[in-house]
């Protein structure tokens, strides 16, 4: 980098003066300084959103002022679906009332019924579906299954895609959860920790958090979701969207207000509280995770542990895992493992006395976790955590810097799991350098 | 993932869990999904590994110990309103340091606006420097080199920096100024040969230099 105009020491004197400057301004952070992130965070927050140019800004919340037939494709055909907002007798709405609970009926018949104070868009529609999103609170959606309808619903991070199906949906933002009820079909959901997707189907209940990222997939409660209060079943779809007369709407056997006030209810509150002698695999079925820790408390957490049936220890431990009672949940895993080994549930623990140690920080956290998915993997070798079980080991292992165990792990996963949730970070290990 | 999900939940194991992601041993690219998929938690995790880094090459590269803090924030703001448009995840801290850089000739362009608005007024020395460089003499050497890298052009003085006091290899500067490289080589050759020149006919910094040994400092 040297010139040929440089005074013979000058070599020296910049080396002297920038490891000066180097010393000068190093990257110490100030008790300020490492408080930024909080800073940077409301700046974000404050900072206004780019505008959407695709965005009709449509729906209850938006307040769309005209009921209107949207075709975004002007003369190409085939033409766009068309939408109306009606109230919830069916009347169409030129200036939605956000207090009161409404309805977005497609010209296809497909029909998503939206809570009162719920707040919903629709912010784009072709001729094979639409996209909403559901900024707060829930919806009831039915969609018609055509040949290549495209339907989805975004909810903060997550997307919901839908072919022909019939869920409902809530969205908090406060505490930023996503809950889905499948009744028929099944969806895709996509957002954080669900990999390529995770598929949720009929019968399925799923709650997904974006604050800590914990997906849970469950089989729905039969109490639960309240089916379709104020989504009617159309005869025929609605053609003309035009402003019309009322559609006829059938009415729920109870008032279609006190059905919706309902759906703002959490599952777990929707029970009655004298609801008598639930089981806990039901108690945990309907997200009463509490009611089982409860009742735990009350007859002894040791006595449960030696006494409790299988099914009642593993619901148990859920509880525990699901209450955040992470020792809890261990000893009841661990009392699983000890007492039915030769059970699904018992192998099972194993897989959940790893996830366990992996929620702790530290090496000899992630040693044990890799021992439990070793565990797990030996005794269940097609298991239905296996390939979570494999993934894990290989992302530990690459923590680990075991990088030849990781490789390792990582073409068995391949091997077995082609499509897995762990199979791109598999190949970048298989085919990264040492 | 969607056949592994339905054996998961078919196969009689009622409830998947699927565990939160420990963040902060995923790798660039796990983090910037995580981001892109709108995790919570992602861009906490991104400020922690990375805002030293900017903390640093703007000190460096302003002269200044302090009073950086807002064009980190404004670094980061643009990053995550960038982050989509990264290709490769992988590339995400020489991307940060193409932001870093892009904020930092804004904010030169800007004092140097500012200067000229003022008719030549110096800003003073940072006088946090004190607490670092107990030796006044080392302190005024520091002052010294940001006068002459004042004096030179603000593309010159940050390819300099991040050459020079930041130690970047010739490539990584090319990217993070978006120079092919030998339009980079060329501007360090320039700029190494106006500041060389400055440092020879400064007399203050002559004298100072003149004291030092190889061993220094």
């Amino acid at each position: 980098m040297n010139t040929s105009l440089e005074p013979p020491d000058s070599d020296r004197a910049l080396r002297h003066l920038c490891e000066l400057a180097r010393t000068t301004f190093n990257e110490d952070l100030s008790a300020r300084e490492q408080a930024g992130w909080s800073r940077l965070k409301v700046k974000a927050a404050g900072r206004p959103r780019p505008r959407r140019t695709l965005a009709l800004g449509l729906g209850l919340a938006a307040a769309a002022a005209t009921v209107v037939l949207l075709t975004l494709n002007g003369n190409q055909t085939p033409p766009s679906l068309g939408f109306r907002i009606v109230d919830e007798a069916g009347v169409p709405q030129a200036a939605p009332d956000l207090a009161s609970a409404g309805r977005i009926e497609f010209s296809d018949g497909s029909r998503v019924a939206v809570a009162a104070e719920a707040r919903t868009s629709v912010t784009a529609i072709n001729a094979r579906g639409a996209s909403l999103r559901l900024e707060h609170g829930r919806l009831s959606a039915q969609f018609v299954q055509l040949p290549q309808a495209s339907w989805s619903i975004a909810a903060g991070p997550y997307q919901i895609l839908v072919t022909g199906t019939a869920f409902d949906a809530s969205w908090t933002p406060d505490t930023r959860t996503l809950e889905l009820w499948l009744r028929h079909g099944s969806v895709l959901v996509k957002g954080p920790n669900a990999g390529q997707g995770l598929a949720v189907v009929a019968g399925q209940h799923l709650l997904a958090s974006a604050t800590t990222g914990q997906i849970v997939l469950d089989a729905m409660a039969p109490a639960a979701p309240s089916a379709l209060p104020t989504v009617p079943t159309a005869p025929t779809p609605a053609a003309d969207l035009a402003p019309a007369p009322s559609v006829p709407a059938e009415r729920p056997a109870t008032s279609p207000r006190e059905s919706l006030r309902a759906l703002h209810v959490a599952p777990a509150a929707r029970a009655p509280a004298s609801e008598p002698s639930l089981t806990w695999p039901q108690a945990l079925a309907r997200g009463d995770f509490q009611r089982i820790l409860d009742e735990a408390a009350r007859r002894g957490i040791d006595d449960v542990l030696s006494g409790a049936t299988s099914a009642d220890l593993a619901a148990f431990a859920d509880a525990a895992r699901y209450g955040r009672q992470n020792d809890l949940a261990q000893r009841a895993l661990l009392a699983q493992r000890q007492r039915f080994p030769r059970s699904l549930a018992g192998r099972d623990a194993a897989f959940f006395l790893g996830t366990l140690d992996e929620s702790r920080a530290g090496r000899e956290a992630q040693t044990s976790a890799l021992h439990w998915y070793g565990r797990y993997l030996a005794e269940n070798p097609s298991g239905g955590y296996s390939g979570q079980a494999l993934g894990r080991r290989l992302v530990l292992f690459e923590s680990l810097h075991d990088r030849a165990t990781a490789r390792e792990t990582a073409t068995l996963y391949l091997a077995k799991f082609p499509s897995g949730p762990y199979a791109a970070k598999a190949r970048r290990i298989v085919e990264s350098e040492f | 993932m969607r056949s592994e999900t339905d054996s998961q939940v078919r196969e009689g194991a009622k409830i998947l869990v699927l565990p939160a992601a420990n963040l902060s041993t995923v790798d660039d690219t796990g983090l910037v999904r995580a981001i892109l998929d709108g995790d919570s938690r992602a861009p906490r995790v991104l400020w922690d590994r990375y805002a030293r880094l900017v903390y640093r090459i703007l000190r460096r590269s302003l002269g200044q110990q302090n009073e950086v803090e807002d064009l980190v924030q404004e670094v980061f703001l643009n990053l995550f309103r960038k982050l989509p448009t990264l290709r490769d995840p992988r590339t995400l801290p020489a991307f940060l340091v193409t932001m870093t850089t892009l904020t930092l000739r804004h904010e030169l362009r800007r004092r140097w606006v500012r200067r000229c608005m003022l008719l030549g007024a110096k800003e003073d020395i940072d006088p946090d420097l004190r607490a670092v460089h107990p030796n006044p003499e080392a302190r005024q050497a520091v002052a010294r080199l940001y006068a002459i890298l004042d004096r030179i052009g603000r593309e010159e003085r940050v390819a300099f920096v991040l050459r020079f006091i930041e130690g970047m290899e010739l490539t990584e500067v090319a990217t993070a100024l978006g120079l092919s490289l030998a339009t980079a080589k060329r501007r360090l050759v320039h700029a190494r040969a106006r500041v060389d020149h400055h440092i020879a006919n400064d007399p203050g910094l002559a004298a100072y230099l003149s004291g030092i040994d190889e061993e220094s400092p």
